[in-house]
């Protein structure tokens, strides 16, 4: 049987990460495309950190830093009263985190592309710093930040070892898709396995278009 | 220096010395209210270095820039104002209009009075470019449209880089004489930076000559 709630789910935390993290590396990405500062080289290797190790030790590390014994975890319980971790907020949190070169990358790459002279003709026009990133960096990087939200978008759609150590797979809560999948298949039902996977991959083939058409143009 | 001494109202000093690994920069130009003067000299002697520093896009090591008595930078009193608070309209070697608007949007929106700016584009010959991306004008007709830009924005000094050297000798005429006819509505001091001596001399009151980072003679 298809687990629609946990599909729900996906793309209800697919929705929230996206938006906060692309308007989070905005102002990073552009830092590091037009600024020089110190230890520039340190925080992109920083930024790209989750693409080199893998997802489960990622997971694990976040479950400890999130665990209640840990500052970030005391710090959330004190505010809020509650648990972060095995949360809906955890989870966010964690794929916040483990999004972050897939949002990073393309808009970096973007903002390093855009013709400088641009940026240079702006000032010469007396926009500010603000005003030149919102009216001409942004309008001229729009495949780049696109292509940001969409990778975002569908690699939350598809995380798993992140998900699993951080959220622990709670059926309404933290069970999202792919971990649905892994437990239809543990319990071999293939019919539902396969209906998950296929509206999964239909959306990511449609992710994967819209991908292309927009760097295309 | 004896050849300042015809100048009317000295409205731009620039004194500036920037030093590089292996080359620095050493002028000293002046000029007056309406005036124009040109800077020549061969690739590599330093004059769209010298524009950018006047310009705020690259910092002096020492000196000084003035304009209607107002400094842009002193390394004396450590003044530096930001190119965009500098009011200079800068026109580059190859166009850079906004590839995102339409050419009007690119003159119109930084104009100071609308009507000034709609004159220009009637002036220079692209009003029926208007609704157009820059990207679907031919290069002197963005060209031109970059000059309406600059001085639709009524800046306190214009200064120009080479603004036809990427143009067929056709166009390049076109633009030098649109230039020169569109003089009385510049109301500022421009600086001309090119390689062409013939357009240093019609554009410019007085011609500079820049060789190896360094001002020679009028």
């Amino acid at each position: 049987m298809t687990d629609i709630t946990s599909l729900f789910l996906t793309i209800k935390i697919a929705l929230f990460v996206t938006p906060f993290l692309i308007i989070l590396i905005m102002p990073l990405s552009y830092l590091i495309s037009f600024k020089n500062f110190y230890g520039k080289t340190f925080t992109q290797a920083f930024l790209n950190l989750p693409l080199f190790i893998p997802p489960t030790v990622l997971g694990f590390l976040l479950l400890l830093a999130m665990s209640p014994e840990s500052f970030l975890g005391q710090f959330y319980e004190n505010i809020t009263g509650k648990r972060l971790v095995f949360t809906f907020q955890g989870l966010f949190l964690a794929l916040m985190v483990s999004n972050i070169p897939y949002a990073f990358q393309p808009m970096s790459a973007s903002f390093e592309k855009l013709d400088k002279r641009l940026v240079e003709a702006s000032k010469m026009l007396g926009f500010s710093e603000l005003k030149t990133f919102f009216m001409v960096i942004i309008p001229n990087s729009i495949g780049g930040i696109a292509a940001s939200c969409a990778l975002v978008f569908s690699h939350c759609l598809g995380e798993f070892g992140v998900v699993l150590m951080v959220g622990g797979a709670i059926p309404g809560k933290t069970k999202t898709a792919s971990v649905s999948i892994f437990e239809s298949v543990e319990m071999l039902d293939y019919s539902g396995a396969f209906k998950m996977s296929a509206i999964l991959l239909v959306t990511g083939l449609f992710f994967s278009w819209l991908i292309t058409g927009v760097l295309r143009k | 220096m004896a050849y300042y001494r015809s100048f009317k109202k000295i409205m731009l000093k620039v004194y500036v010395e920037k030093i590089r690994k292996n080359f620095s920069v050493n002028a000293e130009i002046n000029c007056d209210a309406k005036g124009a003067v040109s800077i020549i000299g061969d690739s590599g002697a330093g004059k769209t270095t010298l524009l950018r520093l006047i310009a705020g896009l690259e910092k002096p090591s020492t000196g000084k820039i003035e304009i209607k008595d107002k400094t842009l930078f002193s390394s004396k009193t450590k003044v530096n104002i930001p190119p965009h608070k500098r009011k200079i309209s800068y026109v580059f070697q190859e166009y850079t209009l906004f590839p995102h608007w339409n050419i009007e949007k690119n003159i119109l929106y930084t104009a100071k009075d609308k009507d000034f700016g709609n004159e220009l584009i009637e002036h220079f010959k692209i009003s029926h470019l208007r609704k157009r991306k820059p990207s679907k004008a031919s290069g002197g007709e963005r060209q031109r449209a970059a000059l309406a830009q600059a001085i639709a924005r009524q800046p306190d000094i214009l200064l120009l880089d080479e603004p036809f050297s990427s143009l067929d000798p056709k166009n390049r005429k076109k633009g030098c004489e649109f230039l020169i006819s569109a003089r009385d509505k510049i109301n500022c001091p421009v600086v001309l930076v090119t390689h062409d001596h013939e357009e240093a001399s019609e554009i410019g009151d007085f011609v500079y000559v820049m060789e190896n980072g360094r001002i020679l003679k009028p």
